[in-house]
C-alpha cells in the first residue's frame, strides 16, 4: 500500500486545482460556508454547475458518450476532495446523481436525447418524490396511485421531506400502479412536470430553521404514461438501481474536512475575540478525536472507494461509510456548538460578513437528519449485520 | 497510489497467520502464558527461524527490512492470537533502537544473537506516574570518571524476566535524553517480577547507583529523545495493529456464538438489538483498521509524523477497542465473563491496550493539542500535503 500519486494523478490534481483557482468565485465559496442546510441554494449551486459543465467534468460516472469523464476512482477522489477543499458549492444531486443514471440506464432512446441534456444545463431541476407520509424506510409501503386513463396516469396522493421541491419544475416518483401481488412489484417510476395542474407544494419548517423540505399534494393530476421510466411495475428495480448508484457515487470525506474547517475557523475567530478555546483541555481533547474520526473516516473511504473498477458498485460496505459518513456529520456540528459555548444560545441567521458563527447552531439542528434520510441509520446497521458480520 | 497489500506483505501475514492458527490456539497459548519469563521456547525458536525477530531490521542486519506495514500485519496476527511473548518490547522496541542508534561495535556484539534468538534486550522506558511516552524521565544519568551511575526506577517492563540486557531511558545532566544497555546481573539493578494483565510476563526494575562504563551509552553521546520518540510511536502504531487483530476475533467469535445460543426458541442472532450491536462492532473494526493503515502509510511517507499518527491512531483504535470487548462480552452472556471461553481474553488484552502507553484519553488529548498547533486539521490526511489556495 502506498498514498503516493503517480506523475499521471499529480498532473490531474494540478489541473483540477487550475479549475477550480478559474473558476470558484469568493461568491461561490461563500455561498457553499454560509448554507447550513444540506443543499446550497439554486443561485449557489447553478452558476457552479454551468462551469463544470463547460469543463466537461458535471457527470464524471456517466458513460463517456453521455459526458463522462472516463476517470479512475482515484481521479474521482483526488477531484472530489479537492473541490470540496477548495470550498466549492455542491452540486444538486438530483438530476445529474439520481436520475440522470436511472434515465441512462432504463430509459428509452427518446427519454435519453429529451432529459440527459436539460439534466447537464441546468435547464431542469429535479426532486425526488420518494417518501410518503405513510412510507419511510419501508418504501415499499408506499400509496400514491397512479391509475391509467388512456395515454396518462392520473395521480392522487402525496410525497412529503420534498427537497428543494419549491425550486424544482421536474420531479422523479415512485407510484403505485398496481396493488397485486407482492407490494414491490406494484410501483413504477415516473417523471412529472412540477408545473402541471393539481400539484401543490407546501412548506415544511424543520428543525434548523431552514426552508429545505417539502410535502407534495397530487389532486386528480394527469401525467403521460410515456414519462414512465422502464415497464409499468417495474419501478422498484429503477429504485433499487438508484440507491446503488447513489452508494457508488458518495465521496464524503471531502465535504466533511471542508465542515471541520468551518469549526476551526470559528475557533481562531472566538480567539481573536478574546475567548480562550484552547484553554479548555477537554474541548481540545474532543477536537483531537473528532480529528481522529475524520482522519480514519477518509482513509476508510479512499481503500474502499479508490478501489473501485469503473462501473464497479462497493457492496453492502457502503452501508458502513454512509453510517460513519453521517454519524461523523453529526459529531463535526457537535463540536462546532462545544466550541460556541454559550454563544449558541444567541439565534443568528444572518450573515455577519465573513463569520462562520451565525452557521454553526443551524448546522448542528439540520445535522441531525442525516441519520435519518437516504436510509436511517438503524436501516444501515441491519444491512451490516447481514451482509458484512454475516447474521 | 496502491490500495492493496504487496506480495511481500501478504506472504508475512499469511506464515505468521498459518503458523500461529497451527502452533498457538488457545490450549497452545496456554505454555506460553505460564511460563515464568512469558516465553514457550519452541514458539521464541520459531519465531527466529522465519525471521521474525529480525523483521524490522535491514537485510545488511540480518533482518527482512520491514517497515511499518510489515510489523503491523504481524501484530494484528499476534492480536488474534492473544501472543503473549514480548515481541514488541524486545524485538520493535530492544532490537530496533540498537539497529538504529547504535554504535559498529554495539550493532556487532548484539544484533546476531538478537535475530538469532539466543539473547534478547528490551526497552525499560516507562516509569509510575509519567503517561506521555515522550515527556521526560525522572531515572537519572551521571557521568562519573568513565562512566556514568544511574539511578531511577523502571514499572512493568514487559519482557525483562529472561531478558538478558534492558535498555533504560534515563535524563542526562545535559538535560537531554540517553539510552544505557544495562545488563540485569548489574550490581545495584534489582528486578521484581511481575504478571501483566493480558497474561505477559514484566517486572519493575530498580537502578540504585549502578555503574555503568562510558561504552553502555548506546550510539554516540546526542541526545537520543529523537530516535527514541520516532521508534516509541512506531511501537504504539504496532499495538495499534494488534488490538486491531484482537478485536476482529472478537467480534468473530461474538458473531458465531450468538448464532449458537438459542434463546426463547431461537438463535440470539436473530434478534435486532443483538444485530445492531454487532454491527457497531463491525464498524468499530472497519475504522480501526483504516486508522492503523493511515498511520503506517503516513510514517513510511514522512517518518517525522510518527508522533502525531501514533496519537491519532491510538486514539481511534482505543476507542473502538474498549466498545468491542465491552460489547464482545456482553453478547457472550454469563460465558463473557468466564475463562472458559477466550473472550474474557481478548477483553483483558484490550484493556491493555487501552490502559498503555498512556492511555486512550491522553492520546486524543495529545492529538488535539498537535492539531490546534497547527493547521493540519485543514487538509486531506490522504492525499500528500500540497498547501492549498
Amino acid at each position: 500500500m502506498n498514498l503516493e500519486l503517480s506523475p499521471a494523478e499529480q498532473a490531474f490534481r494540478e489541473d483540477v486545482r487550475a479549475f477550480l483557482r478559474d473558476n470558484l468565485t469568493y461568491e461561490l465559496r461563500r455561498g457553499q460556508r454560509e448554507t447550513s442546510s444540506m443543499y446550497p441554494e439554486p443561485e449557489t449551486s447553478g452558476p457552479w454547475q454551468q462551469a463544470l459543465q463547460r469543463q466537461g467534468w458535471l457527470v464524471p460516472l456517466w458513460p463517456q458518450e453521455w459526458g463522462g469523464t472516463g476517470w479512475t476512482a482515484v481521479q474521482r477522489f483526488i477531484f472530489e476532495s479537492e473541490c470540496a477543499l477548495a470550498g466549492a458549492p455542491l452540486v444538486h444531486p438530483m438530476g445529474v446523481r439520481l436520475v440522470g443514471p436511472v434515465i441512462l440506464r432504463f430509459g428509452s432512446e427518446e427519454q435519453k436525447r429529451r432529459y440527459l441534456p436539460r439534466i447537464m444545463s441546468g435547464e431542469d431541476y429535479w426532486c425526488q418524490g420518494f417518501s410518503e407520509p405513510g412510507a419511510g424506510s419501508d418504501l415499499a409501503s408506499l400509496k400514491m396511485r397512479a391509475v391509467a386513463d388512456g395515454e396518462d396516469y392520473i395521480l392522487n396522493g402525496s410525497k412529503i421531506w420534498t427537497t428543494h421541491a419549491h425550486h424544482a419544475n421536474m420531479m422523479f416518483a415512485l407510484v403505485r400502479t398496481s396493488t397485486e401481488g407482492k407490494r414491490q412489484e406494484g410501483i413504477s417510476f415516473l417523471l412529472i412536470d412540477m408545473n402541471t395542474p393539481g400539484i401543490e407544494v407546501r412548506p415544511i419548517a424543520t428543525i434548523g430553521g431552514d426552508h429545505d423540505v417539502n410535502e407534495v399534494f397530487f389532486t386528480d393530476v394527469r401525467v403521460p404514461q410515456a414519462n414512465r421510466i422502464g415497464a409499468e411495475n417495474a419501478g422498484w428495480d429503477c429504485a433499487k438501481y438508484l440507491l446503488e448508484f447513489e452508494r457508488g457515487a458518495g465521496i464524503f470525506s471531502g465535504r466533511l474536512r471542508s465542515q471541520l474547517k468551518r469549526v476551526g475557523d470559528a475557533v481562531g475567530e472566538l480567539e481573536a475575540s478574546g475567548v480562550d478555546v484552547r484553554g479548555d483541555a477537554r474541548l481540545v481533547a474532543r477536537f483531537g478525536e473528532v480529528c481522529a474520526d475524520l482522519d480514519c473516516f477518509e482513509m476508510m473511504e479512499l481503500r474502499i472507494m479508490g478501489a473501485l473498477q469503473p462501473g464497479q458498485s462497493p457492496g453492502p460496505v457502503s452501508s458502513i461509510l454512509k453510517l460513519r459518513a453521517s454519524r461523523m456529520k453529526q459529531a463535526i456540528a457537535e463540536l462546532g456548538v462545544e466550541v460556541l459555548g454559550g454563544e449558541a444560545l444567541r439565534w443568528r441567521r444572518e450573515s455577519a460578513g465573513d463569520s462562520v458563527l451565525p452557521v454553526l447552531v443551524p448546522d448542528y439542528l439540520n445535522s441531525r437528519a442525516y441519520t435519518i434520510f437516504g436510509g436511517a441509520a438503524e436501516v444501515q446497521l441491519g444491512i451490516i449485520a447481514k451482509s458484512v458480520v454475516g447474521v | 497510489m496502491l490500495l492493496s497489500l504487496t506480495e511481500l506483505q501478504e506472504m508475512i501475514e499469511s506464515s505468521v497467520l498459518e503458523f500461529l492458527a497451527n502452533e498457538y490456539d488457545f490450549i497452545k497459548r496456554a505454555r506460553s502464558r505460564d511460563a515464568d519469563d512469558g516465553i514457550a521456547p519452541q514458539v521464541w525458536r520459531a519465531f527466529a527461524e522465519m525471521g521474525w525477530l529480525g523483521l524490522p531490521l535491514p537485510e545488511a542486519d540480518g533482518g527482512i527490512g520491514g517497515r511499518a506495514m510489515e510489523s503491523g500485519l504481524l501484530m494484528r496476527a499476534f492480536g488474534r492470537h492473544l501472543v503473549v511473548e514480548p515481541y514488541l518490547n524486545a524485538v520493535l522496541l530492544g532490537t530496533r533502537l540498537i539497529a538504529e542508534a547504535g554504535r559498529a561495535e554495539q550493532r556487532a556484539e548484539w544484533l546476531p544473537d538478537l535475530v538469532d534468538g539466543r539473547r534478547r534486550v528490551v526497552l525499560a522506558h516507562d516509569e509510575r506516574g509519567v503517561a506521555d511516552p515522550w515527556s521526560a524521565r525522572s531515572t537519572r544519568a551521571q557521568e562519573q570518571g568513565n562512566g556514568f551511575r544511574i539511578s531511577g526506577a523502571k514499572a512493568i517492563v514487559a519482557g525483562a524476566p529472561g531478558a538478558d540486557a534492558v535498555l533504560v531511558s534515563a535524563r542526562t545532566e545535559t538535560g537531554g535524553l540517553a539510552l544505557f544497555l544495562v545488563p540485569l546481573d548489574a550490581p545495584g539493578v534489582t528486578v521484581e517480577a511481575c504478571r501483566m494483565l493480558d497474561g505477559a510476563r514484566a517486572a519493575d526494575l530498580r537502578f540504585d547507583d549502578v555503574q555503568v562504563e562510558r561504552a553502555a551509552l548506546l550510539g554516540e553521546p546526542v541526545d537520543a529523545s529523537e530516535v527514541l520518540g520516532r521508534i516509541l510511536a512506531e511501537a504504539i502504531v504496532s499495538e495499534c495493529w494488534e488490538a486491531c487483530g484482537a478485536m476482529q476475533a472478537a467480534l468473530e467469535q461474538t458473531a458465531e456464538y450468538t448464532q449458537q445460543r438459542v434463546q426463547f426458541g431461537k438463535s440470539i442472532s436473530s434478534f435486532q438489538v443483538v444485530q445492531h450491536r454487532l454491527a457497531e462492532m463491525a464498524v468499530c473494526c472497519e475504522e480501526a483498521l483504516a486508522a492503523c493503515q493511515l498511520a503506517v502509510l503516513s510514517i513510511e511517507r514522512d517518518p517525522t509524523s510518527a508522533i502525531s499518527a501514533a496519537a491519532m491512531a491510538k486514539s481511534k483504535v482505543g476507542r473502538g477497542a474498549r466498545f468491542v470487548a465491552q460489547e464482545a462480552v456482553q453478547l457472550h452472556g454469563a460465558m463473557g465473563v468466564s475463562e472458559e471461553l477466550p473472550v474474557a481474553s481478548h477483553f483483558r488484552k484490550l484493556l491493555a491496550f487501552a490502559q498503555g502507553s498512556g492511555g486512550t484519553a491522553h492520546a486524543g488529548q495529545r492529538y488535539g493539542e498537535l492539531m490546534l498547533l497547527s493547521d493540519a486539521w485543514r487538509y486531506s490526511r490522504t492525499l500528500p500535503s500540497l498547501a492549498h489556495a
